[in-house]
């Protein structure tokens, strides 16, 4: 399989008050991380709270520059890249689903679903049959004339991976999509990307601390305190011994 | 190449040669003659030196020495063209005659006197010339190769941008119809931003428009007070500051509460020139809504001023011209540029980060830097109290800028140590976090308000109230010129003047005098040094305003003058019994003058005073002396001048007046009914004819003061109501930007089971410091300003009322508005938070 996204000693550093200067304000939040994620992969990113998850989508994500090592976007080095090939990217090839829905409350439902063709410059009618097709797909057609603060937080996080699909991205980012859910609502989702995944044949990139969540994955990786302390791959047909598995590392994580 | 390095080297040649020969050229006027460098040292010596020749003056002596710096230049020079001209470039002698030549220009613009030929400046600029042709010469090669790899760097980049960067097409109508729906839903906050920039706009205007108005109207030379254009810009240049930090401070507020839709774009892809455009339209959308609403609101406030003015000054409301229109918006887009300036780390953090990566803003609740402020607050305050009592500062602005920085930090220092206290104490942590969560959460930011709103409540309650206060309890009466002319003059006017009065005049008094100068006029100041620079007083910026004002005069007289003048306005008076070179001191002003301070630099009980002074002295300040003040008093005994600066009386002793007397006579002249026009004009036409000669006519005075105090109070008042609907709108910007996540805590706070009065009352407190501490402490810090101005004016009981009388609806009507905006902003927001209620 192609490789999507790789990366290469990978160091992201925070600063306290963005005090650069000062060492001790320096806060490693990944240290020298190697992932390597291939096409069509489901893969989820695990660990414990402050250990640089979210972090490390965002990076992946090229939504935060990195502070040493390499990023590889489907064979570029992001590092060569200007911003606005950044933002091309983000815009065509990956598409984002927060934990905390990220709409826009001024705009509709529908709109909403719409904004990534909208800055892609695409036309009306395009972006309208696209909108309406995926919001049909995902059973939120009766919501597209809904402002967000009308909507539950399962049909705003509907309405948010409708968003991410729109302009047809092979990747797709999801940072605790279900933290906001109840287990009906997250049950839903993780179905959805299951589909996304199987049926679209997209990359998904989940960010979550829930086991049940991180078992429809094909691949994990243990996240703690800036480093991957393992990575945990799904044998065929073998679900419930990498639930197990994945029970055990966060036991082991904890205990840590 | 080549050719040009022939060209360099015969060019230095010419210069050098030039600078050797130079020394040859007439350099210095001596005997009425220019003298040649070496003519004028040989004339030095044969006059037995500089020394000798200068009597020592130290500054001539010194330029004089400087000459044998040109002199080694040239023998330099000499040496360096002829190793040209044998093919050999001495680079140690080239960098020497360089040194020399800055040398001497440095030193000869200190010690300036003897250089009055235009040599020190032409040889510098060859050598530089010279200088700048041979770094050329030799750097040429490589610039012009670096410059063809850049600029071939340059292109392939620019070429490859645009590869990879091709983005075709246009955006459809849906991306404008989302900036709309965007702008529509957050309206508010472009409203709060087109608001506070109008205000800016509506002073801009202002300023110039009454600037130009009052072009022709009595400015700085009239003799009253302060000259027309000055009362009004005096008054609208601190509008015009507040305004400007108003207008960034809702910039600021409109740029944070829009970080959450444009990270969202950031995050979903807009290219950066997209989201630079919706903001720069959005922004300069605003700028142009508010220019356009400040001028026409400006235009409107300027027309009702003038018609108020109208009335009592012959001004009408003329038109600007378009460069004036265009000083005037290129002023408010370079006051826009600086609040976007200032808060552009936080556009160029939204670029980089998405949601919940947003660096918290720094809370640094001071410590020991908390205490340390408060004493050096103290400290400013103390001493603003002291320059306010005192002759070193008095009624002053300095005075006022001083206790309020000290107010500042030690407001600073209260509230830093009250949140430490809160911080380092669990139980208090817990009790007092919901109430002072803005200052635990956001200290800095929040505290400037706090300043912002407390300056706006002195500047209301005293610095406005007071003038506006003072001009409206003192109506200008006859009384204050008890005589018709008032006319200083030396002996060579006596006989006219006996002339005149047996002429016109029902009685004349003369008195004799002495003309008695004050260290510095009572208008100098720092403060009015920017205040030039704001009121565009072109002519006093470029020449410095000591050049231009002379200081001020003063009438001395003997201690038995002054008592025959206080018998003549029927009042008793005492003895003076001074002695030596004791002085007393009648301050000739009404309640609306400032406190007298007649000598910046005096001390508590000392003035410096000049007498006799030679025109080149004024400005000296060895040539005053300081007299000890065993007296003073406000009383008018001839008349007020200048709205109090002048004429004051210097009562000397008796014998050290004669010491000093110089034939100078004060005349006090009530002419005869009918005959004041006459009078008037034979005394204007003495008046030119005699040097040193002045005077002034009773009917002129009252119509120029009763004219001042009038445009004092309108201009004033008309401030007071800006800066105090300012400070209103302040409160409303802080509360209405910040209004969502106020009510996203209590609704918090709400679900969380606090009851709907704990949840009130903690609103209360959390909203009650913006309005309590500013009204508090300005509202407080002008009422002991203002009892400290009764007694440095030393007002007595029925001016103290009068005043009062004025001054009174005014705090009443500022603290009333304020309080209502607290209580309806209070109201508001409750109401919203306990909707479901």
């Amino acid at each position: 399989m192609a490789e999507i996204i790789r990366t290469d000693k990978l160091v992201k550093n925070y600063y306290r008050n963005q005090d650069k200067k000062d060492p001790s304000a320096k806060i490693e939040v990944l240290k020298g991380l190697d992932i390597t994620i291939e096409d069509g992969e489901y893969v989820a990113i695990m660990g414990s709270s402050g250990g640089g998850k979210t972090t490390l989508l965002k990076i992946l994500g090229m939504m935060e520059p990195l502070t040493e090592g390499k990023l590889y976007f489907k064979g570029q080095d992001s590092s060569l890249l200007w911003k606005d090939e950044l933002a091309d990217i983000r815009r065509r090839e990956i598409g984002f689903v927060f934990q905390d829905f990220y709409l826009m409350d001024s705009l509709s439902a529908g709109e909403n679903i719409m904004v990534p063709m909208i800055l892609d410059k695409a036309q009306a009618e395009e972006m309208k049959q696209k909108m309406h097709g995926l919001a049909r797909r995902f059973g939120v057609e009766k919501l597209i004339g809904k402002s967000p603060g009308e909507l539950s937080g399962g049909e705003k996080q509907r309405i948010a991976i409708c968003r991410a699909l729109i302009n047809d991205p092979g990747i797709i980012m999801a940072d605790e999509p279900t933290g906001n859910l109840d287990a009906k609502s997250s049950r839903r989702l993780m179905d959805t990307f299951d589909d996304i995944n199987k049926e679209m044949g997209k990359n998904i990139i989940l960010v979550t601390h829930d086991p049940k969540i991180a078992r429809c994955s094909d691949k994990i990786f243990f996240i703690d305190d800036g480093v991957i302390v393992r990575i945990l791959e799904k044998k065929e047909g073998d679900t419930s011994e990498f639930y197990r598995e994945i029970l055990r590392e966060m036991e082991k994580m904890e205990e840590e | 190449m080549k050719r040009l390095g022939k060209l360099y080297q015969i060019i230095s040649v010419l210069i050098y040669t030039f600078i050797a020969a130079a020394v040859w050229l007439p350099w210095i006027r001596c005997g009425g003659k220019g003298r040649s460098l070496p003519e004028y040292i040989m004339i030095v010596k044969d006059s037995g030196g500089i020394v000798h020749m200068t009597d020592g003056n130290p500054e001539l002596v010194a330029s004089y020495y400087l000459f044998y710096v040109i002199l080694l230049a040239a023998v330099l020079s000499l040496v360096y063209v002829a190793g040209r001209l044998a093919g050999k470039d001495i680079k140690i002698v080239y960098r020497m005659i360089q040194w020399c030549e800055f040398l001497y220009t440095a030193a000869a613009l200190i010690f300036f006197p003897l250089v009055p030929m235009g040599w020190t400046y032409l040889l510098p600029l060859l050598c530089m010339a010279e200088f700048v042709l041979r770094q050329y010469v030799e750097q040429r090669d490589t610039i012009l190769a670096e410059a063809r790899v850049r600029e071939q760097r340059d292109r392939l980049e620019r070429d490859e941008r645009k590869r990879r960067l091709y983005f075709p097409g246009r955006y459809g109508s849906s991306y404008y119809k989302m900036i709309l729906k965007n702008v529509r839903y957050h309206i508010r906050n472009y409203v709060m931003l087109i608001v506070s920039s109008t205000f800016l706009m509506l002073f801009l205007f202002l300023v110039f428009a009454l600037k130009s108005a009052f072009m022709e109207i009595h400015s700085a030379e009239a003799v009253t007070g302060g000259g027309t254009q000055r009362i009004l810009l005096n008054a609208v240049w601190m509008g015009l500051i507040l305004n400007a930090v108003l207008m960034g401070l809702s910039f600021s507020y409109y740029i944070r509460s829009k970080m959450r839709e444009e990270n969202m774009l950031v995050v979903l892809g807009i290219r950066s020139g997209a989201l630079r455009a919706i903001m720069l339209l959005e922004y300069a959308g605003c700028l142009v809504c508010a220019a356009i609403l400040g001028l026409i609101l400006g235009n409107l406030f300027y027309r009702i001023l003038i018609g108020v003015i109208g009335t009592r000054i012959p001004v009408t409301a003329g038109g600007m011209t378009a460069g004036t229109y265009m000083i005037i918006l290129g002023i408010f887009a370079a006051a826009a540029l600086t609040a976007a300036m200032v808060n552009s780390h936080v556009y160029d953090h939204m670029r980089w980060s998405a949601s919940g990566l947003i660096a918290p803003g720094r809370n640094r609740i001071p410590g020991v830097f908390g205490l340390i402020s408060g004493i050096i607050g103290c400290i400013c305050m103390v001493w603003a109290f002291v320059r306010m009592t005192g002759r070193d500062g008095g009624e002053s602005e300095e005075s006022q800028v001083l206790y309020l920085l000290g107010l500042i930090l030690v407001l600073l220092c209260v509230r830093a140590v009250e949140m430490q206290r809160i911080r380092q104490d669990d139980n208090r942590y817990f009790r007092y976090l919901f109430d002072r969560f803005p200052f635990l959460t956001g200290f800095g930011q929040n505290m400037k308000k706090i300043y912002l709103l407390t300056v706006i409540a002195f500047l209301v309650m005293y610095t406005f109230a007071s003038v506006y206060g003072s001009s409206a309890a003192s109506p200008v009466s006859k009384e204050q010129y008890p005589y018709d002319f008032v006319c200083t003059a030396g002996e060579e006017a006596e006989e006219e003047l006996q002339e005149l009065g047996a002429q016109y005049a029902q009685n004349v008094k003369q008195y004799p005098m002495a003309t008695v100068y004050s260290l510095m006029p009572n208008n100098i100041s720092l403060v009015n040094s920017f205040k030039d620079i704001f009121s565009l007083d072109y002519a006093a910026v470029s020449n410095g305003r000591q050049a231009l004002t002379d200081p001020p005069v003063q009438i001395g007289v003997p201690e038995s003058v002054y008592l025959k003048l206080k018998k003549e306005r029927g009042e008793d008076a005492e003895a003076l019994k001074l002695s030596g070179e004791e002085i007393a001191v009648v301050y000739q002003e009404d309640a609306s003058a400032k406190a007298h301070l007649l000598d910046w630099s005096g001390t508590a009980d000392t003035l410096n005073l000049q007498t006799l002074s030679q025109e080149a002295e004024l400005w000296s300040y060895r040539a005053y002396t300081p007299r000890k003040v065993v007296r003073e008093e406000r009383d008018i005994l001839t008349g007020i001048c200048g709205g109090g600066k002048e004429q004051n009386l210097v009562v000397f002793s008796d014998d050290f007046f004669d010491e000093i007397y110089q034939g100078e006579q004060l005349y006090l002249i009530l002419a005869e009914e009918g005959d004041y026009e006459a009078a008037d004009q034979e005394l204007l036409s003495i008046s030119k004819d005699i040097e040193g000669m002045s005077y002034y006519g009773r009917r002129a005075m009252i119509q120029d003061t009763e004219t001042e105090r009038y445009l004092k109070q309108v201009v004033w008042m008309f401030m007071l109501i800006m800066v105090g609907v300012c400070g209103i709108y302040l409160l409303f910007i802080k509360f209405c930007f910040e209004m969502d996540e106020i009510t996203a805590r209590y609704r918090f706070l709400d679900c969380m089971g606090m009851h709907e009065g704990p949840l009130r009352k903690t609103l209360g407190h959390e909203m009650r410091p913006f309005c309590v501490i500013p009204l508090l402490a300005g509202g407080g810090s002008a009422v002991i300003f203002t009892l400290l101005m009764f007694r440095v004016r030393m007002y007595n009981a029925a001016e103290i009322l009068q005043y009062l009388r004025c001054v009174l609806p005014v705090w009443v009507i500022y603290w009333l508005a304020q309080w209502t905006a607290y209580l309806a902003l209070k109201k508001v927001l409750s109401d919203k938070i306990l909707i479901k209620k």
